[in-house]
This record gives C-alpha cells, sequence and structure tokens, in this order.
C-alpha cells in the first residue's frame, strides 16, 4: 500500500532519507505546478522546486502535523517563487545562460494551460491537494486518499468538487 | 478551453509541466550537502550566533546583543581584551595551521545559485558553497570551489570554470582568484587568512579587533570579531551586493586550546537588520584528496569563452559611448543579427536555445547610463519585451576594460 505522507515525514525525520526521496519523487510535478503559476518560467520553476524541497527538508523538524506535508510544501514552494520574483530585480550575471538551457529542456505553458494551473492554485487547499495529487502524481483514487489520510468517499467528493470549480471557471477573456 | 474535457485537460497539463529525470537526484544531492540535517546530530561545533541569526524573530534581539557588544568593546574589550591579546591568538592560530597540506571547508552564502562567486544578497536564502584545496606532489597548489551551478578549478598554471554544466571558461593565470572567488580562496588559504587578520590586528586604531570566550551550549570558544566598513556609499547602486560593498562584521571561532580556526561567519548590517551571509560549517585539516578532483569533467558540446579579439572595424565599436553600445547589442538580438551580437559577447558562439529567448525582441526603451563606485563598468537601464511577450526590465552591465576596449556584456541579462 501507498505509504502516506505522515509515514514519510516521520520516517525521514528518524534519518531516512530515501523516504524524503519519495516525498520529492511524489511531488515534484506538484511543486512545478505552484511555482509555474507564478513565476511562467519553467526552468526558473525548476529552481524553485529545488530550493522549496531543501526547505522543506531544513524545516520538516518544525512541522508539527505529518499530515499537512503537502500544503505546507505547497506553501513553502509559493512564498519561494514569490521570492524569486522579488529577486528578478537584482543583479544577475547570467540569467541569459539560465532562460538558454531552459528553453532547451523544456517548453513553456500556453495561455491556456496557465490560466487552468492559476485556477488550481486557487482552489480550498483539501481540493487543491487532492487534484495536484490525482493529475501531477498521477496517483490513484485510492493512492491520494492513502497519502492526504482521508477516506476514498471524501477524495472522491473533493475532487468532483474541484472538477466543476475548473470546469466553472471564468474563461480567460473573461478576466 | 471546452468545460467537459476538464480531465483530458489536467492530464494535458501535467504532462506539459512534466519531470526531470535528475530532479530527485540533484534535491537529494544539495540535501546531504546541507548543513541542517533533521532527525539527526551533526556533531559539528554548534555556534550560537549561527543560531540565534538564522531565525528572523530573534534577529534584532542579536543585533541589539551585537550593538550592545560593540559599544562595551569601546569601554571594557580594549582595556580587558586589548588587541594584543588578538595578536596573540592569531599568532598562535597561524602556528596552529602551518603544516596544513590539504583543506577542505563547507560553507553556505546568501546569494543566486547560478551567480559567481561574490554576489551576495541578505534576503536571499543560503547556497551552499564546497571548496578544497591541496599541495600537489609537484609543489603546485590546486584547488576546487564548487556551488550550484558553478565549479572552478585553479592550479597556479591555470583556472577553469564550468558554469551551467556545459559553459566553459579557461584562462591561463597564476592567480588563484578567477571569477571573483579571491575572497574564498583567501578562506582556503587559510594560513594566510590568518596573517591577514593578524596583519589588522597590530594595526587596529578604530578598536574594529575583539578577542573573548563565548559559552556556547557548554563548549567553550575563542571567538575573534572584525568590523569593516563597506567601500561604497550607502545609496550606492552596489550597497550589500557584494562582500567589499557590504558594511559587515567577522567572526572567527577558535578551539580555545589549540586555537585551530574552526568556523567563521560573515553579518551584514543592512541598517535595519544583521543577516548571518556566509558561514563556514565545517573545516576539515589535511584530508586525502585524489589529485583527479582538481580536473573538471567538460561535456563535449560546451561552449567556451573567448576574450574579445581586435576587430578589423574595431574602432567603430571602441568609441561607442555605453547607450550606444547597449542600444547596438539589442538591435543586433532585435534583427537576430548574431555575428554582430557576438561583438558585444565573450561566448565562442550563441545557443540555438538563447537565441530563441532573446531573438526577435522589441526595444521599449535604453535610458541613462550610470556608474557604481564598486564597479569599473557602466549600468545601462532596459526594457525590452521578448517574442513571447515576456517584458524584460533591467540594467545591463557593460564593460570595456579589454585589450580590444569593445564594449562586452558582463550581466543583467
Amino acid at each position: 500500500m501507498t505509504q502516506s505522507d505522515a509515514q514519510l515525514v516521520q520516517e525521514t525525520l528518524d534519518g531516512d532519507r530515501q523516504a524524503f526521496a519519495l516525498l520529492v519523487r511524489r511531488y515534484e510535478r506538484s511543486v512545478r505546478a505552484v511555482a509555474m503559476s507564478i513565476v511562467k518560467s519553467s526552468h526558473t520553476a525548476d529552481d524553485i522546486a529545488q530550493d522549496a524541497f531543501v526547505r522543506a527538508w531544513e524545516q520538516l523538524p518544525t512541522l508539527r502535523n505529518p499530515k499537512v506535508f503537502g500544503p505546507w510544501l505547497m506553501k513553502i514552494t509559493r512564498r519561494s517563487a514569490i521570492d524569486s520574483l522579488r529577486r528578478q530585480q537584482s543583479l544577475t550575471y547570467s540569467d541569459g545562460l539560465d532562460q538558454m538551457a531552459a528553453h532547451e529542456r523544456n517548453g513553456q505553458l500556453d495561455e491556456k494551460q496557465q490560466h487552468l494551473l492559476e485556477t488550481i492554485d486557487r482552489l480550498p487547499k483539501a481540493e487543491r491537494q487532492v487534484i495536484m495529487l490525482r493529475y501531477f502524481g498521477p496517483h490513484s483514487v485510492r493512492d491520494v486518499a492513502n497519502i492526504v489520510g482521508r477516506s476514498v468517499g471524501t477524495v472522491t467528493k473533493q475532487l468532483s468538487r474541484a472538477h466543476k470549480r475548473l470546469k466553472n471557471r471564468p474563461q480567460e477573456s473573461e478576466q | 478551453m471546452k468545460p467537459e474535457h476538464i480531465e483530458q485537460n489536467l492530464e494535458q497539463l501535467a504532462d506539459k509541466i512534466g519531470t526531470r529525470d535528475s530532479f530527485v537526484d540533484d534535491v537529494m544531492s544539495r540535501i546531504k550537502n546541507s548543513p541542517v540535517q533533521p532527525g539527526k546530530k551533526t556533531g559539528k561545533p554548534n555556534i550560537v550566533l549561527r543560531r540565534i541569526l538564522m531565525k528572523k524573530t530573534v534577529k534584532f534581539t542579536a543585533a541589539a546583543v551585537i550593538v550592545i557588544a560593540a559599544v562595551l568593546s569601546l569601554t571594557i574589550w580594549d582595556t580587558a581584551v586589548p588587541n594584543v591579546m588578538a595578536s596573540e591568538v592569531l599568532t598562535s592560530a597561524i602556528q596552529a595551521v602551518q603544516n596544513t597540506y590539504s583543506i577542505h571547508i563547507k560553507a553556505k552564502l546568501r546569494t543566486l545559485p547560478q551567480d559567481n562567486f561574490s554576489y551576495i544578497n541578505p534576503e536571499l536564502d543560503f547556497v551552499p558553497i564546497e571548496m578544497w584545496a591541496k599541495q600537489s606532489g609537484d609543489g603546485r597548489v590546486r584547488m576546487r570551489i564548487d556551488k550550484p551551478r558553478r565549479q572552478l578549478t585553479m592550479d597556479g598554471q591555470a583556472a577553469t570554470m564550468i558554469i551551467n554544466h556545459n559553459y566553459i571558461t579557461q584562462i591561463e593565470t597564476s592567480a588563484y582568484g578567477c571569477f571573483n572567488c579571491d575572497w574564498l580562496t583567501r578562506l582556503i588559504a587559510v594560513n594566510e587568512l590568518l596573517e591577514n587578520e593578524l596583519k589588522m590586528a597590530k594595526d587596529d586604531p578604530h578598536h574594529e579587533i575583539s578577542v573573548y570566550h563565548e559559552e556556547i551550549d557548554g563548549q567553550n570558544l575563542l571567538v575573534l570579531q572584525r568590523y569593516s566598513q563597506a567601500n561604497v556609499s550607502k545609496d550606492d547602486y552596489l550597497r550589500n551586493k557584494f562582500i567589499q560593498s557590504a558594511e559587515r562584521t567577522f567572526y572567527y571561532y577558535f578551539d580555545p586550546e589549540t586555537k585551530v580556526l574552526i568556523g567563521m561567519q560573515m553579518i551584514v548590517h543592512t541598517g535595519g537588520e544583521d543577516v548571518l551571509v556566509f558561514e563556514i560549517t565545517d573545516i576539515e585539516y589535511n584530508p586525502e584528496i585524489a589529485d583527479s578532483h582538481f580536473t573538471l569533467d567538460i561535456p563535449s558540446n560546451a561552449t567556451y569563452h573567448k576574450e574579445p579579439e581586435i576587430l578589423p572595424d574595431n574602432e567603430k565599436y571602441a568609441n561607442m559611448t555605453p547607450k550606444e553600445a547597449a542600444t547596438a547589442f539589442f538591435t543586433a538580438c532585435a534583427q537576430e543579427d548574431w555575428e554582430e551580437y557576438l561583438k558585444f559577447n565573450t561566448e565562442s558562439r550563441v545557443n540555438e536555445g538563447w537565441k530563441r529567448v532573446i531573438g526577435g525582441i522589441e526595444i521599449i526603451s535604453i535610458g541613462e547610463p550610470f556608474q557604481s563606485e564598486g564597479y569599473g563598468g557602466w549600468f545601462v537601464p532596459y526594457e525590452i519585451k521578448q517574442k513571447d511577450g515576456h517584458i524584460r526590465k533591467h540594467n545591463l552591465a557593460l564593460r570595456n576594460d579589454n585589450p580590444a576596449k569593445r564594449w562586452v556584456v558582463d550581466g543583467g541579462i
């Protein structure tokens, strides 16, 4: 059975780095998504994602409730992304090289995808978490339930509500 | 986007966001080098200022303590622990490391991962830096400095730096301070570092150096503290962006018995806060380091840095003002004239990926150039619109202190 976030957090705190590697693998795409919803650039998002996981690692002992690892990580990511935006005003010496590498590695999101991503970011916390795990993991509904420590029924309802909100979101031209 | 296909759209979005094969390895590698290891004790010397200053909530308390300590130093330390003592401590510390033939230092610096070695920013997170040096059998000193997206080696004959895994800068030089890493190499050469401190301790008319004992988690450490002024004024563009342009205080931590240097910190005084910006977290003396560790693996598809050559029409470029050079550079980008672009750069070729970023731009504005006290070149404010609609607004750094006297882009893009 898929281990819950809380179990992996506890194993990490017990000194098992591989447990944290599983969390990184589990949340890589979700963290990237949150970062991209703010900074738009896939390459910068990669940096932010790495920084967010390193920060999470360093701050893990301060996480009081291991069950909320996912939302907590997203909060760290969001803060890192906002910091990154602010830093763009700073003097840098090789942004060009970095962007060059970025364009060779990844395409950017189109406007519609960017809009969808931003809408996901505005979903209620619980719904956002299950949507990200379900699609960005990707994980089965049962695995999502195990990861977040909720019942399959609850997760199904939350996914359903999230789908509805995303379907009914204002379209790009209306914004 | 049709609403009825939301699940498909989500799946497509997930595909587009993607994952990177080496991402988990990259994160785990950074974690391995992190000075903070949750769940187990590191066994490293526990330096109280590090603990205090890492927490922003108590920074003001720490700042107050430092200010009080600075005031006290004028009245008490000069008599109780005069600089004669600083000189004695440093003399002993130099003797303690005189038989060092190799060294391995782990440190962290508040900077950008993608920058060279000297940029600092008190608002940024820490980036790990690792340094090695050894006296090889041929008598040469070999050094290596790693930070994310930078690897640098120097051996007294040449310096090689790999930027972002495939951009290579190589120069023949006997110096060990290339690519703005000189302040780090001064740390690696711990003997010279201490001798330099000793020199300052012997002539300290403004009482900027203090020595005292500090009880830290039950461990008695000997601390040498030195204040240093910024080399630029308070409103300078480069204020607090580099070590020398920051108002700062260094703390050296010694074993009180052996006088061996076991840690070092640098705190930047930013006007409202005292922020820990650099810290040596571990020093290993005389580790065994293979010579091969000082040779970098250069990828076959690497792009090389080259010094500007004198062109047939060199005068045309050498006579440009910084603003004209910035305009010509961005015009070359706008027209996708890469031959012209290279005349303002030090790359051997223009990467295709970068061409897609900077090619076909629209110049929105180019402002009036300005200078900083701490930089030999010029900064030219600009605003451009990339093909993808992204607006880039920054200051282009240009300098012409090369043999061809042409303006080359040194940063800010």
